[in-house]
């Protein structure tokens, strides 16, 4: 059985260890990236089955890696919204830049992980 | 031989009085050798000289004591430098003594006379050493409190890396809370207990579910509580921030309590803390506060209710429960409120406003109407239009140019007359936005009464304004 790899966005240290050690417990293989960058150059050097990104990071934000996975990469790679931001225009704009999920913080570790969950069952 | 032997002696006698210690110290009297006394008596001016008889029988040369009086005037450039000024500066620093308390003046005075006695060049140097030594003594000081620094910040980041894994563990389980106390409370000093508690804040504002109330659980148990507690009735207002801060993000029972303790704290600081924390501390009626508020509400407190609506899509109230307040803050920012929820049910209290003694609240009423579109407010700004301020009659202008129509085109042409630049403009934009009838008058206005308005239509033609 393969394990899933997953790549993690985000610029707050103590979310990213923190969800990164939930879903290496629950099995998948995960991947950093502390900004949006680095995170637009592990997506151009890899490949991935599910991208977690915050939206307001330093370089490049969520919207314009979710709007270049989608348009430039032309991925259907899952994608899952992880941010403080919950006015209705945000939520709204990453659903149409091509996000799949989107979970507000203060989020539940345990509601994320069926989320992810369900994500990738999705995919497959 | 006399000759060359009398010009050693000038040279070793110019050299001594290089030696502005031995003018200054002997300033009265100098022993010169006889054999340049000639010689130096017409170069130096010097005064009543008398020969001294030398103890010594077989001395060949002997000396004369030479007086040199103070208010002697110098001719020449060695003289003035050497001999008049130092003996002015000492004598001036000397007098300088009577400023200090009697201990102290004796021994600026001792300090004085013996650095005097050192030639002058050793005065400089050492002060060109102490300068230096001051200036190593610097660096040394920033070299060491920079190691210090880095080493205390270093040992910050792995004490809090330490909190923060801890604290995962029990939120996904790997350890209980047992054994988590029992690692956490190794660190007992008062700033690894303060860096304790902003970790759980972190993971408080990050996290919800079970994992934040197991967190919540060994913040009670570990009776960091009562550290936050303490901190509201600290002598400094940020510790008292920082308290408040810390029970309203622990969600403690206690949070409200303080919250209302503090909410007409004297301190500003304090107080807008306290405002902005009572919508979190009391989800069910975030806006209660309003109604105890005795002082000034902060626009930043304001600006922090009205995120925490937005972002949290918090159920929005009705403004008018707080329209009335005794507080013209509140009103205010009910004022605001309204205009921004487009509250339409609470139009007949942003009327009743428009005659309020409070100017900012008639001007906010003011802008209010117009933005709502109150067409039943036009009556009264029309009334009160004389009567009100500059700013206030702009504002009318410009409301009117939202809710105006036809039969306000006679009042708004009265206003064009004014000797006010910004309410000529404001009222010709209003006439220009009225359609045709609008500017229709203007022009009559502009061939007519002779009021060169064609710049102001020009201005408010172009579309970058």
């Amino acid at each position: 059985m393969t394990t899933n790899k997953i790549l993690i966005a985000e610029d707050n240290k103590l979310i990213l260890e923190t969800v990164v050690f939930k879903l290496q417990k629950e099995g998948y293989e995960v991947v950093k990236a502390v900004n949006g960058k680095e995170c637009m150059e592990k997506l151009e050097g890899g490949s991935y089955d599910l991208l977690i990104t915050d939206l307001f990071m330093p370089y490049i934000s969520g919207h314009e890696i979710i709007s270049s996975v989608r348009s430039e990469m032309k991925s259907d790679l899952p994608i899952l919204v992880l941010s403080a931001a919950g006015a209705e225009e945000t939520v709204l704009k990453a659903f149409e830049l091509g996000a799949d999920d989107y979970m507000i913080k203060p989020f539940s570790l345990g509601e994320l992980s069926i989320r992810v969950r369900k994500l990738l069952a999705s995919r497959k | 031989m006399m000759r060359l032997k009398s010009l050693v002696f000038c040279i070793a006698f110019t050299f001594s009085l290089l030696n502005s210690g031995d003018i200054s110290a002997q300033i009265d009297t100098v022993l010169i050798p006889a054999a340049i006394h000639d010689t130096i008596q017409d170069t130096l001016g010097i005064g009543k000289s008398t020969k001294v008889k030398s103890d010594m029988q077989k001395v060949e040369n002997p000396f004369y004591r030479v007086e040199i009086k103070e208010e002697r005037t110098y001719d020449n450039v060695f003289s003035r430098i050497f001999l008049s000024n130092a003996q002015n500066v000492k004598s001036e620093l000397i007098g300088l003594s009577r400023f200090f308390p009697k201990p102290l003046s004796g021994l600026f005075q001792n300090i004085v006379e013996k650095s005097f006695r050192f030639p002058i060049v050793f005065v400089f140097l050492a002060l060109i050493l102490a300068l230096a030594g001051n200036v190593l003594l610097v660096i040394a000081i920033l070299f060491i409190t920079n190691m210090v620094m880095n080493f205390r910040a270093k040992r910050y980041r792995v004490v809090r890396d330490f909190f923060e894994k801890t604290l995962t563990d029990l939120m996904l389980q790997v350890t209980d809370k047992k054994e988590t106390m029992r690692l956490l409370t190794k660190y007992d000093r008062k700033r690894h207990v303060n860096m304790l508690i902003d970790v759980m804040m972190d993971f408080q504002k990050s996290f919800r579910g079970d994992s934040d109330r197991q967190i919540m659980e060994i913040y009670e148990r570990m009776n960091l509580s009562k550290i936050s507690y303490n901190k509201t009735y600290s002598m400094s207002f940020y510790e008292q921030v920082k308290g408040l801060r810390e029970l309203t993000n622990m969600n403690h029972h206690q949070a409200t309590e303080m919250i209302m303790a503090k909410l007409n704290d004297q301190i500003d600081i304090v107080r807008t803390e306290a405002q902005i924390c009572y919508p979190y501390a009391n989800p069910e009626s975030p806006f209660e506060f309003l109604s105890f508020l005795e002082r000034p509400f902060s626009r930043w407190a304001q600006l922090n209710i009205y995120y925490l609506i937005k972002i949290h899509e918090m159920p929005v109230p009705s403004f008018d429960k707080w329209i009335n307040s005794p507080n013209p803050n509140v009103v205010n920012f009910c004022i605001l409120m309204i205009d921004l929820f487009q509250q339409q049910e609470n139009s007949q209290h942003i009327i009743n406003l428009l005659t309020d003694s409070n100017e900012t609240t008639r001007n906010m009423a003011i802008s209010t109407c117009g933005d709502l579109h109150l067409f039943d407010s036009k009556y009264v700004m029309k009334n009160n239009f004389q009567s009100e301020t500059h700013r206030n009659q702009i504002e009318i202008i410009k409301a009117f140019n939202l809710i105006g129509d036809e039969t306000d085109i006679s009042f708004i042409a009265t206003t064009i007359e004014s000797e006010s630049i910004a309410l000529r403009l404001e009222a010709i934009r209003t006439l220009y936005n009225m359609g045709e009838g609008g500017r229709e008058r203007l022009t009559s206005l502009n061939l007519f009464m002779n009021l060169a308005l064609s710049p102001y239509i020009s201005h408010i033609q172009d579309i970058r304004n």
